[in-house]
This record gives structure tokens, sequence and C-alpha cells, in this order.
């Protein structure tokens, strides 16, 4: 009679290998475990939660790509054949940065910022590339590229804001807030300095006027409340 | 014996099976294919211990012997458009499968040629591990019982034959694969009580264990001296283990409501216990048949004493156990399910709802499963091959830990089943065991589970 090494059980004799466990047996009356020995010991893979998102991100980036090169193809073979009018470029352009987001949190793994950069960039590209699709008027860098910029600077902002006054929630929202703000002025300055070749700031004071009190508020909120028992009494919730 | 074939090798006469292409899933099964992921597998396991190594041969023999009679297990779980499904399995019955470090998880358990249960062996055990979309723990054990005795006779034990134990070869009773649920419910015209949903209850706070680790631990002890000690409060073993549960986890909640400087929040503790309810309706089926009762205890209100947790498990399950109360629950449950809504909406659908509900009105509520198969039974003959028996909770990752109690003899198996990588809920449980002079005998995977090959 054989007993497997590795599993312990009785194997008829003839066999090579364990027929159960595939382990290595060995000829004898006795068994090769421990009767008390209750549970298995291989060491069988075990996948953490992490290892099961980033197989999960992988696979999502995979089947992205498998449906979105066949398309592009198809749309190209059809532009081709019907004319070339172009239009299958902007397509071409818009499937790269879907399949570019798509990738980015698989190959930046739990890095929320450099994600968020990382998209940035790939609209800034898009935005370049649509705009060199047809006769240049540059509205990409000085409209497209400068708004991303201050997009880009805002999460990074939020990001920090978040990181640091995590249990503040008054500064978080200070933080918040005051990124409108920049972003609403840049956008304001960058689309009159497209149109008319000259900042002027218009709509986007109003925002300012509206919005700083309320950081005011936040702030001061942040800082008073843990001091004062009878605001907090008056707050609470 | 000697090598090579069994010695009882009179093949069993296949019997006549009535038994339907594919049923439907009953109705406590109706849940679990939305909660699949890989830490809520929905399977338990139950092991009967052997005195000798496991001999594979006569193990397989038996497997593919007592499968004709358990033709509502010859199965595959599919996915219809409303609902999942079981479907009659081209193949009779699954192969005997090397055990592993972590019982009950990495199941493969819907799809074609796949059967919801598995049958395992290592060492000195026979363990099947059964989803909860097939059966429950009387389903499991009945077939494991057919199979050990199966095993015990062609090592050339000649077999009684005792009550409950289904034999190789008898007919197949139709009743043993009805949805016993459907038949229990009660038809009132002027409509039914409401049941009040319970709020949130304490659980082990403690971070999971990786996905793919199951942490058992088995404590075994004595049943006389365990059932004195139950006697001696004047309640069941169930209640005494509940009590000493409920004791444990208010100490627990003690300590950690403390250790927050008094300002963390008390909940309620509260069991989850399954009854079966074969008795109670005079069910033969095989399937699913049970609800939860559920003891437990406010801690806001005070400290309990002992006494008091004893006092209060005892009167509730006597209390929770009547016939109409199960009814109204079963009623509940299946009007639920006969809802034209719920009967139209498509099963990807219903996987994201059963999911919200279960979310709300699942695990939260309770702090921890506990499960009592009772004792087994089997022919007297067969008896000198085991030593002892074991039933291992399913996992959940939102209770974290359940517990499963079985006796054999004069051995009772207490078993935790965790998912938490903390071990003070069942060190304590031990401990208050040892601390009233019961023997325990502990056996763990605890140095094991947590090995890991691949991943980072």
């Amino acid at each position: 009679m054989a007993y497997c090494a590795w599993c312990g059980v009785q194997v008829e004799p003839g066999h090579l290998n364990c027929p159960l466990c595939s382990g290595d047996l060995s000829e004898g009356e006795r068994p090769t475990l421990p009767a008390s020995q209750a549970f298995a010991r291989e060491h069988e893979a075990v996948s953490s939660p992490e290892d099961l998102l980033k197989r999960r991100l992988g696979m999502a980036a995979a089947v992205l790509g498998a449906v979105l090169v066949p398309s592009a193809l198809v749309c190209v073979l059809i532009d081709v054949i019907y004319g070339g009018q172009g239009w299958s470029r902007l397509v071409v352009a818009l499937m790269m940065l879907a399949w570019g987001l798509g990738i980015a949190p698989r190959l930046f793994f739990r890095k929320p910022l450099v994600i968020g950069l990382v998209d940035v960039a790939l609209v800034g590209l898009f935005l370049v590339a649509v705009d060199l699709m047809g006769p240049w008027q540059g509205w990409s860098l000085r409209l497209g590229i400068p708004i991303l910029v201050a997009v880009a600077l805002g999460v990074v902002l939020v990001w920090l804001a978040l990181r640091r006054y995590r249990h503040q929630t008054g500064f978080v929202l200070a933080t918040f807030l005051g990124v409108l703000v920049i972003l609403c002025l840049v956008i304001d300055a960058a689309v009159s300095s497209y149109l008319t070749g000259q900042i002027e700031l218009r709509w986007s004071l109003v925002t300012l006027a509206t919005i700083s009190p309320l950081i005011l508020a936040a702030v001061i909120l942040q800082i008073i409340l843990p001091r004062s028992e009878s605001l907090q009494r008056f707050l609470h919730w | 014996m000697g090598a090579g074939e069994p010695a009882v090798t009179t093949d069993p006469v296949p019997a006549p099976e009535p038994y339907p292409g594919w049923l439907g899933l009953d109705n406590s099964a109706k849940i679990w294919p939305a909660l699949l992921s890989p830490r809520h597998s929905t399977m338990f396991r139950l092991t009967a211990c052997l005195a000798e190594p496991v001999r594979l041969l006569w193990l397989e023999k038996a497997l593919s012997d007592i499968a004709s009679r358990f033709p509502y297990f010859q199965v595959q779980l599919r996915r219809g458009v409303f609902w999942c499904y079981l479907e009659r399995n081209s193949v009779a019955s699954p192969s005997v499968e090397a055990d592993s470090v972590n019982p009950c998880m990495n199941a493969e358990l819907i799809g074609r040629g796949r059967f919801p249960f598995r049958v395992r062996a290592f060492n000195t055990r026979i363990s099947v591990e059964f989803s909860h979309m097939l059966t429950d723990g009387t389903g499991a054990l009945t077939f494991l019982r057919a199979l050990v005795t199966r095993y015990v006779e062609l090592s050339g034990v000649a077999c009684s034959r005792i009550e409950g134990l289904p034999h190789v070869g008898e007919p197949v009773d139709p009743r043993e694969w009805e949805d016993s649920y459907q038949s229990a419910i009660v038809d009132s015209p002027s409509g039914l009580p409401g049941v009040p949903t319970p709020e949130s209850a304490y659980r082990v706070p403690s971070p999971l264990l990786p996905a793919g680790a199951y942490r058992v631990i088995s404590g075994l002890v004595p049943v006389k001296e365990i059932l004195a000690l139950a006697r001696d409060h004047g309640v069941s073993l169930t209640e005494y283990v509940a009590a000493v549960l409920l004791s444990c986890l208010q100490d627990m909640q003690e300590r950690d409501v403390a250790a927050q400087g008094g300002r963390g929040r008390v909940r309620p503790i509260r069991l989850t216990v399954p009854v079966n309810l074969r008795p109670l309706f005079g069910s033969r089926t095989m399937r699913n048949f049970f609800l939860f009762v559920d003891p437990g205890i406010d801690p806001r209100l005070g400290r309990y004493s002992f006494e008091e947790l004893t006092e209060q498990v005892h009167h509730h399950m006597r209390f929770s156990l009547q016939e109409k109360h199960m009814r109204r629950l079963i009623t509940r449950n299946v009007r639920g399910e006969r809802s034209v809504l719920n009967r139209l909406m498509p099963a990807f659908v219903k996987d994201v709802v059963l999911q919200v509900v279960f979310h709300f009105l699942g695990d939260r509520r309770y702090s921890l499963g506990l499960s009592n198969l009772g004792r087994v039974e089997l022919p007297p003959e067969a008896a000198p091959a085991f030593t002892h028996w074991v039933l291992v909770p399913p996992p959940s990752p939102v209770s974290k830990v359940n517990c499963a109690i079985l006796s054999w003899q004069d051995t009772l198996c207490i078993s935790f089943g965790s998912m938490a990588r903390e071990t003070r809920l069942e060190r304590d449980f031990f401990r208050f065991l040892s601390a009233r002079g019961l023997p325990v005998y502990v056996e763990s995977n605890a140095d094991w589970c947590e090995h890991r090959v691949g991943g980072s």
C-alpha cells in the first residue's frame, strides 16, 4: 500500500504519483502524516483584494482594447471606401483617448494623483490632435491647454487638502471653493484672451465675489468651532 | 482489507428516477447567486474524521455508487433570464478533490459541467462542501452519512439500515426535491402582521483576511460534560453555546468601547441561529428548508449576567420556534419571490437589487451565526471507523465570524469559521469553557490560511 506524502491518503500500488494531488508516494504500511493533522498545508494561491482589483482593471483594459481597435479599423476602412473625408481620424483619436483613460488606472494602480494628471495630459493631447486635423487655429494651445492645466492644478490642490485636512471639513471645503474660483478666473481669462486678444475678467469676478465670503466662513468656522462650546451646541447635528 | 478492489463489489441497482431535467432554486437559495464573490462563497463544509487514512479507491467507488440515490445533487447551476436554476448534469458525480488550506473557498459554482458541491479527501478526513444554493446542513449531512456508510461497506463491514439514512439502490422519494417553503405558507385574505426589521448589530471589529483565506478553529469537547453545564442552567446545548457567545461578544464590545475612551457606539448583540424546519412541517426535502431565529441582547440597557443571558436565549428560542411564527416568516419570504415585479425583473437587475437588500437587511443585523446540526447517527457497525465529525460554517465577509457545532458519540466539535484577522472571539470562547473545567482540544488552519504564492 502507498501513502501520499502530501495529502496523506492511501493509494493503490502502481501509481507513480498521487492521483488526488500529484504528490510523492511512499511505499509502506505506515501513514505519512500524523492523524492529528487536520488541514492540508500546501501554499495555495490566495488573491488579495488588491490583486483581484488589479486583475479586473487589467481585464477591463484588455476588453476595451479588443472593442476599440476593430471599431477604429472599421471606421478607417469605411472612411477610405466612401471618399476619404477624414472623419475617421477624429474617431481614431477619440478611441485612443478612451483606451488611454481606460488603462491608466491599471498602469498607475492606487496612484490617483498620477492617474488624474495622466488623464489631463491625454485630454490635452487629444485637443491638440483635433486642432491639428483642421486648418490650424491654435485654440487648443491658447484655450484648451491653459484650462486643462488649471484643472490639473486644482485637482492636485484638492487632493493635497484632502490628505492634509482629512478631518477638518472646513479647510477642505475652503480649498475646494478656492479651486473653483481660480478655475473660473482662468477660464474667463483664457476665453477673453482667445476672443479679443486681451485678458478681461467679467463673470468670473462675480463668482469670486459670491464665493469668497463662503471660503472665509468655512475657514473661520473651522478655526472657531472647536474652541466654542456654545457654537458647537448651536450647530450640532 | 487487502489491496486492490473493494470488498463489496455488487453494483447497486439504479433506481428509476422521476427526477425532472431542471428545477428552480428554492426560496432561501434564490438570493445566493447574487451574492457570490471570492469572499462570499456560500459554501459550508462537513468532515468525517476516520481512524485510518482515507483509501482513495473506496471513496471514489462510494461516491459513484451513491450518486444515483441523490439525483437532485447531480445538477449544475445555470443562469436563466429571470432566475438561476438547477439543471441535470451530464456528469454523474464530481470527482474526489484534494483538500486545500482554506476550506469552502475558491469554488467555481455556476456553469456547465460544474457541481454546486465537492467531495474532498485529506489524510484521515472525508469532507463535503456544499453551496447553500443546493441544500442546507441537514441535506449535506445526509449525503455525507450515506457516502461514508457506503465507504465503510466497501471496506468489508456489513452495515445495517437505520431510519433516515438513504441507501444505495432504494427508490428516490419525489418529496426529497420539493421546495417545502412553497407548501408552508399561510394564505390569509386579510393579510399578515409584518415582521419588524432589527437594527444593525455589533460585529467583530477586525480587518478582513485576504480574499480566498478562511481561518477555521475547531475545538473538541466531551458532550457529557458540556451538556451537564447546560443542564445546570436549565437550557439546551445550543442555548448554552449561544449564551457563551453572547457573553464573549458583550465583553468584547465593552473592551472596545472602553478603548475608545467611552465614545464608541454601543450596539445590540444578536445571533442568527438556523432552525431545521423539517420536523416542524413534516418535510422530507433534501433541499434548503430552514429559517433563522435571532436571540440577542441590547447592552445599551446594561450589562447582562450569564444567568440573564441563558434565560434570554432560552425564552427567545422557545418563543420563536412556534409553527405559526415560522409560517409568518416563510410567507413573507415566499411572497417577495412571487411578486410579479420581482419575477419580471431580469436576473442581472435582480442581482443588483438583492445585493442592496442583503446589504441593508442581511448579515449587518447579526453579530454572528450559530448552526447546530445535532448528533450524527450512523449504523452501529460503521461507528468504530470514525473519531469525530466537523461542521465548518459558510464564510461571511460581513459578520466575519460564524460558529457551527456538531456532535459525534461523546465528542462535540465547535468550529469557528472566520474572515477576521483577529482571533479574540475564538480565544475568549474556548477560555470560557476551559475555565469551567472542560478539556478542549483545538485544531486549526490558522498558521497556514494566509500563505500566498501568487499576487503581490
